[in-house]
């Protein structure tokens, strides 16, 4: 019974037009990176729809008459209004995209409804890279492409009987042919800086990384994400590891348990104001590449001498972008390590010094107590830090929850905890004791790839510390983490992401698998970093950039426009000669001597016929030359041993060469 | 460089030319017809020295002799022989038929029913005879000549198509020029004339020449030529069908023994193109109804020389 | 860049290289539409025959492209922008295909059968490939009519019959010839014209079983006829060289008693002539009649004679009357078209 099934359906199968089946392949793979994506509301119609129309061709089920599509495209609209509560926007335009696709597959035989949907697969593969392009998923995606195209040449050549291979080959031959000329456009096409039009409020996913609160003894868990934040190449010497500080957010608001930015708000009032800001010593150039975190807000090193373009600086020295970061972002930046920020003013509000009243008693008892014993605010500064230094703090990836009052909680009964407990419990001290301070976050350190001259930050690196204004000095960055000594570091590895400088000097050689891994990974690590600078992060900058290594200055967009002209008609007109040469005809010397002979003949009006023998032809021409019998019958008689005879006369070709030449009628 | 064959060939022409008058392209293209091992089909009015011509052939290559007129009435056995059955011995003895000859001229073939025919034709096809079960040979050479009129339709059985690619070449005599009709008219009887002529080459001597013909060599260049031929006639959609394997090795041994006769130990396009029409226009069939073999031979005569 | 020029002129339908074209013959239109004229063939289709533009398909492709484009731009999406040149560089890349596809095939046409009005004419077409890569999916057709699809092999040729309906009687030039392939994606169409010096013959429509004139018309001889009832065995007789091989008696030859012919009665002895005069109607009702007639006398073997206005054809009986009779009502006053 099985087996007959069987026998039915692979029967069926061979009757499948192949030219359908490359669309369904091409058109499946391009919606699977989709199913995390969109809800599964719309992935199970979809899917259903697929799997119908695979049904109709192998002749098990018959496409819905033209209600029940009508009826299928009101259902879909309303799963997509169900699960988006609009039909617009990205994510909804996507979501309404694949289900108006494979809706499209249940009325889809005439060539024009496949060219929709074929072009229509192909804009589904653009909608996947709005949300990942990495290098794994361009490769992929260039799998899609062959298959959708594949499908293009099979609808092409209708009835055709050559075997599916060749047209798999046909397509992968036009894309290679296309990809020189691709690549022209990719380099030369002019780049607008986007985006042409606002985009819609729910563009990208939530972020990943920093976010905008902290809440610090809620989360029992540091999560150990490995993800790559960003990352950056020193044009100059690198700084020392422990002096990297990537600035982020500042959190300023704190409700006794949560730390918030409070800048969403404030952020597009008015020109941001001006920094008294004194740069000491020499600057630090390089090139940051952040990976797409769908907020806004952009990181460099502590501290920051300027902004990159499309972004602004607040009140708090964040930089903030005019748009989330979507897609790769890459900027250059200047920082001094050493500076000296808003010395002479003192904040200007009172936010830096809010607690919420009742919160962490014990904590304000202590800073009382220090404060009264410091000589001034620098000294209560390096108490505090000592206090921390001396009591048994530990620093662990999964302290307890505390459940009340956090700051007491891990103050004086846990005191175990990872940088936001200390980051947090030391700016509350420092708040308490009527000194203005504020929670930064962003990262710290990073590490070298060894496989190519760039640092890499990545989420685990995710930190948090304090800044203190202290009269006369300013902001001064304090990270009280750092003073925990390292045989109060629960982990080894969490030590070098702590204290960089204690992991490089106890310096343990790691297992060798550990570093045949450790490599692997920089090696891959490196591949995608060219991929992000040279492919994903290619614009407007890098594009003037690379022209400039070309040597191609100061390329405008017009010339930049004919210069793509010119290198397409260059590409094309190669292309062109390779597809239209004629087959090398075979060069046989006695047939061009000969040819050479009748065309000097042809000039002065005898040509020979295309089927007239050369006996023939030396027969009809020599009553009107006669005078040139003997040449003529020469160059004849030698012509035809040796094209026609078994043995050629020595010398033969040479002497009908000399003959030709020297014959001039 | 004139060869041996070449002088005796040319001497074999020139014996000829003296009995059948003004013909001496016909008689070159029959000679070439037999070195080619290959038989003749003549297609001509009654009259105009058929049977002159194949008597000729025979004599001055010393050939045996046979005619076989065709009549509706002929029968296979009439052809091919019998077998009598002797009261002395008490069994059968095989009468050999006309068809045991070197030379038969198979008069009016197309008088005869199609059964006759295609015994003679089978004959021509396999060089040997099947009767009563047991095969006999036929003498070496073995050359046919058969005659077609052209003129009556009516109650004659015209060779189909597939047995007409048995013969190598098919030529017409036409009426004689003035000159030659004259010579003919106020010469001696030519009749008596044959009988004078002595033979000029035994039997030996013709199968050497023949073998000389597969000798003749035919270059690259000439069998491209060739093969653009076939292929034109193949693809062209004025031939109802492209001309036969057998049609192309048929063109190649002609052009061979021309050559020979000729005095060339090597083959020309023009030795294909002389011996083309006559190979070739027996078999072409146009693919319009009614339509004419000779424009078909000037389509093909036109294929360019590689 | 000649290609590129090449590409451009056949775009356009202007070309310069041409010794044989007058600048205004080579600049007119008309080429463009309707093609070089009737020629002798083979005709090669040579770069200046060859036309291309996008299709339907083509055109919606450049307009997702072109969607494609905005989009990467404004989500600033390098991988977008690559996609998004791959598939243009695509199109560029299978025009130049579509345009090879074509490019210097050899098409040639054979003499087609006769057909009778209404009809179907099937014109052979030989298309020969000389170059070192196959075509595929080429398209043929005559205006109006059925396509053919074929595809040639490298260095190879094939030959298709190409459907005609035959509308008019008489003899008519044939129409031109479209050759076109969207091959490889369906996103350009490259066509060509090819038409030939060549005419078709078309029977006029036989009518509708209409009685052969006996009573007016009918004749008997005499001497050959033994008797009214046609196809009646009517005896032996001796036989004579061209009596039909089926006709022969063999029994009476197996029986050793010679050769003899059965007898039919009515055989080869009915002659009929088919007139015009005999006829009602307009003249193509009339031709009508009489096309059908001499299918008739042709089945039933009669010897059959044509009398038309204007011309008449003795009596006869063998294959080519029947094709006589036909042709001649086929052209009668003016069946023949430029």
């Amino acid at each position: 019974m099985i087996e007959r099934l069987q026998q039915a359906l692979a029967w069926r199968w061979r009757q499948v037009e192949r030219a359908q089946l490359w669309l369904l392949a091409g058109l499946t793979l391009a919606l699977l990176p989709h199913i995390g994506r969109l809800p599964w509301l719309l992935i199970l119609p979809a899917a259903l729809l697929l799997g119908w129309r695979l049904g109709f061709e192998l002749k098990l089920a018959r496409l819905p008459p033209r209600v029940l599509r009508w009826l299928l495209v009101g259902l879909a609209l309303a799963a997509t209004w169900a699960s988006y509560r609009t039909l617009f926007g990205q994510q909804a335009g996507v979501a309404l995209l694949v289900i108006m696709l494979c809706l499209k597959l249940m009325e889809m035989d005439k060539p024009r409804d496949v060219a929709i949907v074929i072009g229509l697969s192909y804009f589904v593969v653009i909608t996947v890279f709005l949300f990942d392009q990495s290098l794994l998923m361009g490769g992929y995606m260039l799998l899609v492409v062959t298959l959708l195209t594949t499908a293009l040449t099979a609808f092409s050549r209708p009835g055709a009987t050559l075997p599916e291979r060749a047209n798999l080959r046909l397509s992968a031959t036009l894309l290679a042919q296309a990809a020189p000329l691709a690549l022209l456009l990719f380099v030369l096409f002019p780049r607008i800086p986007g985006p042409l039009w606002h985009l819609p409020s729910d563009a990208g996913r939530a972020g990943t990384g920093l976010s905008e609160t902290m809440s610090p003894g809620n989360i029992s868990r540091l999560s150990d994400n490995d993800a790559v934040a960003f990352r950056v190449r020193f044009a100059g010497e690198t700084p020392p590891q422990d002096r990297l500080y990537w600035r982020g957010l500042a959190l300023t608001s704190f409700d006794g348990r949560t730390w918030r930015n409070p800048n969403e708000a404030r952020r597009g009032l008015g020109a941001p104001r001006s920094f008294d800001y004194t740069a000491i010593g020499e600057s630090v150039h390089y090139t940051l590449t952040l990976e797409p975190h769908q907020r806004r807000w952009l990181f460099a090193l502590d501290m920051p001498a300027s902004v990159p373009p499309g972004s602004t600086v607040s009140a708090d020295v964040e930089i903030i972008a005019d748009n989330s970061v979507k897609t790769l972002r890459q900027y250059s930046l200047q920082s001094y390590l050493d500076y000296r920020l808003d010395a002479g003013l003192a904040p200007s509000n009172f936010a830096y010094l809010r607690l919420p009243p009742g919160m962490a008693p014990r904590a304000r008892i202590l800073a009382q107590q220090l404060r009264a014993e410091s000589r001034d605010d620098a000294d209560y500064v390096q108490r505090v830090l000592d206090f921390i230094r001396q009591q048994p703090f530990y620093y662990t990836r999964q302290p307890p929850l505390l459940l009340d009052d956090p700051v007491d909680e891990f103050l004086f009964d846990s005191r175990q905890g990872f940088c936001e407990h200390y980051a947090s419990a030391f700016t509350v001290l420092m708040r308490a004791a009527g000194l203005p301070a504020r929670v930064m976050t962003g990262y710290l350190g990073g590490e070298d790839n060894p496989l190519g001259d760039y640092f890499i930050v990545r989420q685990s690196d995710a930190h948090a510390w304090s800044e203190v204004w202290l009269r006369g000095r300013g902001w001064v960055r304090v990270d009280p983490t750092a003073v925990i000594p390292p045989e109060r570091v629960e982990n080894r590895d969490d030590l070098e992401r702590i204290a960089p400088a204690y992991a490089a000097r106890t310096g343990e050689a790691p297992d060798w698998a550990k570093r045949l891994w450790r490599n692997v990974d920089y090696g891959w690590d490196r591949v995608n970093n060219t991929w992000n600078q040279w492919i994903i992060g290619y614009d407007e900058g890098t594009q003037t950039a690379f022209l400039g290594r070309l040597g191609l200055e100061n390329v405008d967009w017009q010339r930049m426009v004919s210069l793509l002209f010119i290198g397409l008609g260059l590409v094309v007109a190669v292309i062109a000669l390779q597809l239209f040469r004629r087959r090398p005809v075979r060069r046989d010397v006695v047939a061009e001597a000969y040819a050479r002979f009748c065309r000097k003949l042809a000039r002065r009006g005898l040509p020979r016929k295309p089927a007239e023998g050369a006996q023939d032809y030396s027969m009809r021409i020599i009553p009107s030359r006669p005078e040139l019998a003997a040449q003529i019958q020469h160059i004849t008689l030698l012509y035809q041993r040796l094209r026609y005879a078994r043995s050629m006369p020595r010398d033969g070709l040479r002497h009908l060469q000399q003959a030709v030449r020297r014959f001039r009628p | 460089m004139k060869s041996h064959a070449y002088k005796t060939l040319d001497a074999l022409v020139a014996a000829a030319g003296r009995i059948v008058l003004g013909k001496e392209n016909e008689i070159r293209l029959a000679l070439a017809c037999l070195l080619a091992r290959g038989h003749l089909l003549i297609e001509d009015l009654p009259g105009v020295g058929k049977t002159t011509l194949a008597h000729t052939l025979a004599q001055v290559l010393g050939l045996q002799y046979q005619r076989i007129q065709f009549t509706s009435d002929l029968l296979p056995a009439d052809i091919l022989g019998v077998a009598v059955f002797e009261q002395d011995s008490g069994r059968f003895r095989f009468q050999p038929g006309p068809i045991f000859a070197q030379l038969i001229l198979a008069d009016e073939v197309n008088r005869a029913t199609p059964k006759a025919q295609s015994a003679l034709l089978e004959a021509m096809e396999e060089q040997q005879v099947s009767v009563e079960g047991e095969t006999r040979p036929l003498p070496e050479p073995f050359f046919v000549i058969a005659t077609q009129n052209p003129a009556s339709q009516i109650g004659t059985f015209p060779l189909p198509e597939s047995q007409l690619d048995r013969f190598t070449m098919r030529i017409s005599l036409g009426y004689p020029d003035l000159h030659a009709e004259r010579e003919l008219l106020g010469g001696r009887n030519r009749r008596e004339l044959l009988h004078e002529l002595s033979p000029m080459l035994d039997g030996t001597q013709l199968q050497a020449l023949q073998t000389e013909v597969g000798r003749v060599h035919a270059a690259d260049a000439l069998l491209d030529y060739l093969q653009a031929l076939l292929v034109f006639s193949r693809q062209s959609p004025h031939f109802a069908h492209g001309l036969s394997p057998r049609a192309g090795l048929s063109l190649l041994h002609s052009a061979r023994a021309w050559a020979l006769m000729a005095g060339r130990d090597h083959v020309l396009p023009e030795d294909l193109q002389t011996v083309l029409p006559h190979v070739v226009g027996h078999r072409l069939q146009a693919a319009e109804a009614g339509g004419d073999a000779q424009r078909l031979v000037a389509l093909l005569q036109a294929v360019p020389i590689p | 860049m000649k290609y590129i020029d090449m590409l451009m002129r056949s775009l356009s339908g202007q070309r310069r290289t041409l010794g044989s074209f007058t600048l205004r013959q080579r600049l007119s239109p008309t080429r463009f539409l309707r093609g070089e004229g009737p020629e002798v063939g083979p005709v090669e289709l040579h770069q200046r025959r060859v036309f291309i533009l996008p299709t339907r398909q083509g055109l919606l492709f450049a307009a997702i492209l072109l969607l494609m484009l905005i989009g990467s731009i404004n989500y600033d999406a390098s991988l977008g922008y690559a996609l998004t040149f791959l598939l243009a560089a695509l199109s560029v890349v299978a025009m130049l295909h579509t345009y090879r596809n074509l490019l210097r095939l050899r098409v040639d046409i054979g003499p087609a059968e006769p057909v009778f009005c209404g009809e179907t004419l099937r014109v052979p077409v030989t298309l020969e490939n000389p170059a070192g890569q196959a075509r595929f999916a080429v398209s043929l057709h005559f205006p109006e009519q059925p396509k053919a699809v074929c595809d040639v092999p490298a260095d190879g040729w094939v030959r298709v019959e190409l459907p005609l309906s035959a509308k008019r009687r008489g003899r008519h030039a044939l129409p031109r010839i479209t050759l076109a392939t969207v091959f490889p994606l369906g996103l350009f169409r490259a066509w060509a014209y090819a038409e030939f010096d060549a005419r078709v013959l078309i029977y006029p429509r036989p009518a509708r079983a209409t009685p052969l004139p006996r009573d007016s018309v009918w004749q008997t001889d005499l001497s050959g006829d033994r008797g009214q009832g046609a196809d009646d065995f009517a005896g032996l007789r001796n036989y004579h060289p061209g009596d039909p091989p089926g006709h022969v008696h063999w029994k009476t030859l197996a029986r050793g008693q010679g050769l003899h012919t059965k007898q039919f009665g009515g055989d080869h002895a009915e002659e009929l002539w088919l007139d015009w005069q005999a006829t009602a109607g307009d003249a193509e009702m009339r031709l009508s009649i009489l096309t059908r007639w001499v299918l008739e006398a042709d089945a039933a073997h009669y010897r059959y004679g044509l009398r038309l206005p204007n011309q008449t054809l003795p009596l006869a009986h063998e294959p080519a009357q029947r094709r006589r009779c036909l042709k001649a009502l086929a052209l009668f006053n003016g069946g023949e078209s430029p």
